[in-house]
């Protein structure tokens, strides 16, 4: 067992961090724990002053110092390095097209990272053809996930304008990484809440087997009832062997976003559960199933400590809902949001003792599941704080695939910032799901969420046949 | 009790203690998300040694609600 590295004090990996450890390690592309985005603004920058505040925001982040070894039996330990002086390089994209400079980030974000003893992010500051100043960041998925990557970006920002501008205040201390890791290893260790969260998880697992429900209708399940000759069949295989990966962003505009949001605010429930409550229809209207399952994953940052210390935290497990037909879309919502709140209550349970304990208790061969896809939001931007102290000036974000992905259809909605719209971002293999098949399920998507909170007192059956 | 509830409600918050109010409302005033609210129900449980109920709790929208429920839940 690796105690130190380098004189410096090793941990072993949390939970979350060998989910991405092992799925990498499963991989044929490397790149596919890397997370790529650029924020750009519309005005100048002084060069200078932002590599200055880049540095000042890494040593102050330990996640982005953060470095892995291996010992001779190959288990992962990490540590956090002493901040070192990397050059932060500029790269003009002017003279060339959009399509162009996102192509190179795309490139960049292609590149996997080297795992032992080296640095796990790559920050460049670029300027776009259309006019636009930033910078690029790329990370690995065990040193941040995408709300420590904005928190960190954030940080850079208030430094920036801490700087340049007399009125801005310099932003507090973010948390210490190590400090949340010590915590998340005790509760690993053992502890009564661990105890609870398993016999939640268990109990929910074993109240009944799940079904799997295809994006098209029940044409998957039934072709591995052929396969397996085993008419009672539940499970199917998803995803490909296949991991080449595609993103397709569908915008949603600022006004109908409103209407789904002030529906929230009435109703007094996140857009989270809205959105399920569409996916989770769709799949119904789809398969005439009234039980379906889709994941869903859980930031897990409640407390100041969680959401400024950096890290990957995300656990996603399955999130099953059994409606009949006759149940109004604002008590399916409110199912939800109830079911939501207990599964919070027990997020830090390990997601992949889930998949372990359901896999075994149902049988299930490898590859086969009853989720046919992933949810993420994230409410995160960075409009809510340092952007508005530049006053007014208009900023994008953008997000990079990296070409590769282990999931079948993984969506991930965003706020967008230029115009208050949402983003919904498929992530999907390109051998499993096709444009064509997300264009039709987001039609849908967006047509149910509509109907429904338009007339929440309608019941699911009347929704599908009014859609 | 509710100075209590106001130092755990800084833990989770970046918002001063002075500007929590009992009619401050959770979500829209001092930007919990459910997430936040859920956790901060399991260590509301501990400090208080009380067992909250989540479809009780989903109801709660101010400070001063929280407040009662919780002054209820100790008397039981």
């Amino acid at each position: 067992m690796m105690k130190t590295r380098k004189g410096y004090q090793v941990y072993p990996l949390t939970v979350a961090q060998k989910f991405h450890f092992f799925y990498q390690k499963a991989c044929p592309k490397k790149q596919v724990v890397n997370v790529g985005t650029s924020l750009t603004i519309e005005a100048e920058l002084d060069w200078e002053v932002l590599k200055q505040c880049i540095y000042k925001a890494y040593e102050r982040c330990e996640s982005m110092q953060l470095r892995f070894a291996l010992d001779k039996d190959g288990e992962c330990y990490q540590y956090v390095a002493d901040k070192e002086d990397r050059d932060i390089e500029f790269v003009d994209f002017s003279g060339k097209t959009m399509e162009e400079a996102e192509q190179v980030m795309r490139g960049w974000t292609e590149v996997p990272f080297e795992l032992e003893d080296s640095p796990m992010n790559r920050i460049v500051m670029i300027r776009t053809p259309d006019g636009y100043n930033g910078i690029y960041l790329l990370v690995d998925h065990l040193t941040m996930d995408a709300q420590s990557l904005i928190c960190f970006m954030k940080d850079i920002i208030e430094l920036y304008c801490n700087t340049m501008f007399e009125d801005v205040p310099y932003p507090k201390d973010m948390a210490s990484y190590l400090e949340q890791l010590k915590k998340d290893l005790a509760y690993e260790a053992g502890c009564k809440a661990k105890d609870r969260d398993i016999e939640f998880f268990q109990k929910l697992i074993e109240s009944s087997e799940p079904i799997y429900n295809g994006i098209d209708g029940p044409e998957k399940l039934e072709e591995e009832k052929k396969k397996t000759g085993n008419p009672k069949q539940r499970a199917a295989v998803n995803a490909t062997d296949c991991v080449d990966s595609a993103l397709d962003i569908f915008h949603l505009e600022e006004e109908p976003t409103k209407r789904l949001m002030d529906f929230c605010e009435k109703y007094h429930v996140s857009l989270v559960c809205l959105l399920l409550m569409g996916l989770r229809t769709y799949f119904q209207k789809m398969n005439g199933n009234e039980d379906v399952s889709i994941n869903t994953a859980i930031a897990r940052r409640a407390t100041l400590m969680e959401k400024k210390s950096g890290g990957t935290r995300i656990h996603s497990f399955p999130f099953r809902t059994v409606m009949p037909e006759e149940k109004t879309f604002l008590e399916g919502v409110y199912e939800i949001r109830d079911k939501q709140n207990e599964m919070f209550r027990h997020a830090n349970y390990n997601p992949v003792s889930y998949f372990a304990y359901r896999g075994k208790l149902y049988k299930n061969q490898n590859g086969q599941t009853y989720e046919p896809m992933s949810l993420t939001y994230q409410p995160l931007t960075l409009q809510e704080k340092g952007l508005d102290k530049l006053g007014g000036i208009k900023y994008k974000t953008k997000w990079y695939p990296n070409g590769a992905t282990t999931q079948a259809m993984y969506l991930t909605v965003m706020h967008r910032p230029d115009d208050n719209g949402l983003d919904f971002n498929f992530e999907h293999q390109v051998k499993a799901v096709s444009k064509e098949q997300l264009e039709y399920m987001y039609y849908y998507l967006c047509k149910i969420m509509f109907k429904g909170t338009e007339n929440p007192d309608l019941s699911i059956g009347e929704i599908i046949k009014l859609i | 009790m509710f100075e209590e509830l106001v130092g755990v409600i800084c833990n989770y918050v970046e918002v001063e203690p002075a500007a929590v109010k009992p009619e401050s409302r959770f979500m829209e005033d001092l930007g919990f998300t459910s997430f936040d609210f859920m956790s901060m129900l399991g260590e509301l449980e501990d400090r208080f040694d009380v067992e909250v109920d989540e479809q009780e709790a989903a109801q709660i929208r101010t400070v001063g609600e929280a407040v009662e429920y919780l002054e209820k839940l100790s008397a039981q």
